[in-house]
Order: C-alpha cells, then sequence, then structure tokens
C-alpha cells in the first residue's frame, strides 16, 4: 500500500513516546450505529458485513474481519424510541455463545422491564486481537 | 476509485482504505431465512460499507477463507485462530454484481445448514426479496415466518 511507514515507537516533541504496538492492540477493531424501528439496519459501521435482525430486540451483527478468539471485549448502548419517555435502555448479551469471532448477538430491552424492544439506536464496538 | 493492489495486505487494512475512498451502498435485497422450527423467520440485511468493497472488487477474501476459519472455531479445543492469515494473504476476490455480493453474504453469514438445504423438506427455509416486501410495521415481528404457500417457480 502507498504510504506505508514501518516503526515500532511514536514520539510526541514534548509528551513522550508510545509503541505502535499500543495502537495496534488498542484501536477498536468493529463498530456500528444501527436501528431496529420499522426496519432493522446499519447507519454506519466499520468491518461491518451484515446484520441479522433475529426478532424484537435480537440482533446479530456480522463482522469482515474476524477476531482472533471469543475472549474480546464487547460495549454498547442504546438509545430509546421516545425522548419524553423515562426509560435507561440497555444493550447486552445474553449468554457466553453470543460471541464468536465472525460475529456477535445483542440483546436491546429496557432496564426497568423484562420484554426485549426494538431501538431507535444501537451502538456496539469490539476490542481485542484481530484474527 | 480503482482499488490497489491488496495482495498480501492485512484485510483490516484493505477495509480501512475502503471506508475512507468508497461511497457505501445500500442494497434492496434482504434475505428472509429460518434455522429453528420453533422461532421466527430472521432478516439478513448487507451492510453499505461490506456491499461498496464487494461492487469493487480486489479488497474481499473468497467466501470459502470464512469457512475455514469457521470449522476451526468449531474444534471443541479451540482457543484462537491459527490460520487469520488467510483473511490477509489469500488474492483478494473480483469485483461482483450486488446479487452476488448477496450470495456471498449468504455463505458467509448464515448457518450453513440452510442455504445448504434451503430448498429441501416441506418448505423453503431461505428467501431472497426485496425490502419493501417485508411487512411494513414490526408489530408481530416474533411471528414472522416464510410462508408455507410460497411459489418458488415465480
Amino acid at each position: 500500500m502507498a504510504g506505508k511507514i514501518i516503526a515500532d515507537q511514536i514520539e510526541h516533541s514534548t509528551a513522550g513516546s508510545l509503541d505502535t504496538s499500543y495502537v495496534v492492540n488498542g484501536t477498536i477493531k468493529y463498530w456500528i450505529n444501527f436501528t431496529s424501528i420499522s426496519s432493522t439496519s446499519a447507519r454506519d459501521s466499520f468491518n461491518h458485513a451484515s446484520l441479522t435482525d433475529n426478532g424484537t430486540g435480537d440482533t446479530t451483527l456480522n463482522f469482515t474481519s474476524s477476531l482472533s478468539n471469543n475472549d474480546y471485549c464487547f460495549s454498547g448502548n442504546a438509545q430509546r424510541n421516545d425522548p419524553t419517555e423515562d426509560a435507561e435502555m440497555t444493550l447486552y448479551q445474553d449468554q457466553d455463545s453470543s460471541l464468536n469471532t465472525n460475529s456477535m448477538r445483542v440483546i436491546t430491552k429496557k432496564s426497568s422491564v423484562t420484554d426485549q424492544i426494538d431501538v431507535l439506536g444501537g451502538f456496539a464496538s469490539a476490542t481485542g486481537d484481530l484474527a | 476509485m480503482n482499488t490497489p493492489s491488496f495482495k498480501g495486505t492485512h484485510l483490516f487494512d484493505r477495509l480501512c482504505w475502503a471506508k475512507e475512498w468508497l461511497e457505501p451502498v445500500q442494497s434492496d435485497y434482504r434475505v428472509i431465512y429460518e434455522d429453528d422450527v420453533d422461532g421466527c423467520a430472521k432478516v439478513l440485511v448487507p451492510d453499505p460499507n461490506f456491499c461498496a468493497a464487494f461492487l469493487a472488487g480486489g479488497i474481499l477474501p473468497p467466501v470459502w477463507v470464512y469457512w475455514e476459519l469457521a470449522d476451526d472455531e468449531a474444534k471443541p479445543d479451540f482457543k484462537r485462530h491459527t490460520r487469520g492469515y488467510l483473511l490477509h494473504e489469500t488474492q483478494p476476490i473480483e469485483a461482483g454484481t450486488m446479487e452476488d455480493c448477496i450470495e456471498y453474504l449468504i455463505m458467509k453469514d448464515l448457518p450453513r445448514h440452510v442455504w445448504q438445504t434451503w430448498d429441501s423438506g416441506n418448505k423453503p427455509k431461505m428467501v431472497i426479496c426485496r425490502k419493501e416486501q417485508l411487512p411494513q410495521t414490526r408489530e408481530w415481528r416474533n411471528s414472522w415466518r416464510i410462508s408455507d404457500e410460497l411459489n418458488l417457480a415465480a
């Protein structure tokens, strides 16, 4: 690729230096902003191939560049559908098997109730090692 | 924008290039499938950035690479991928059509038992449709099923 720089360390003029391995290991490897209102689809994303609408509040996110193992760090949250509604939204994973190297399955619901719901915005990311 | 020669370039780097230089392409296609007799139908939605990369060509690995990694992950002693190089070092696929892209995603992201036997049994396990053919509201989303009376010849 044009413009490639190979370096093990980068140094700021005053703030010190940093191993480039920090950048490689610490960068988010996957992210998505999606909605499941009316129809489930991605608004924007990176390293995302497709999503599977499994049902109300239940979505599988499929990666393009797989993670190395299923011990990566997932994080996510969700946006409520009605801004006047007094409810906290959660986006979480239901069970260990939800994390695979090529996908993760996430659930959205209000914190205060058990039923899963579709959300205006679902936000998820993964940090870890790439395969 | 012509895709640079990416042979041997890490897939993540190829995706970074695609994100920077390619306009996302929305697909009207959706893939409906059932992999659980007691569950509702599922809907696969292609990603616009992925579609752009597929249509451009020279970025994505052949789909068999994902099958190899899935086979590795299915082994009981799996800890971490040791053949990730397949993603990065296999010659990327050439440009294809949106229909080719949907076929690729079916074989990449649907369970293999669904797409390999989609037309065996009492009714199809999988259907490709346009998004406007889906129900217009999600009120009964958990009751969506592929129709028993679907005419495959149509």
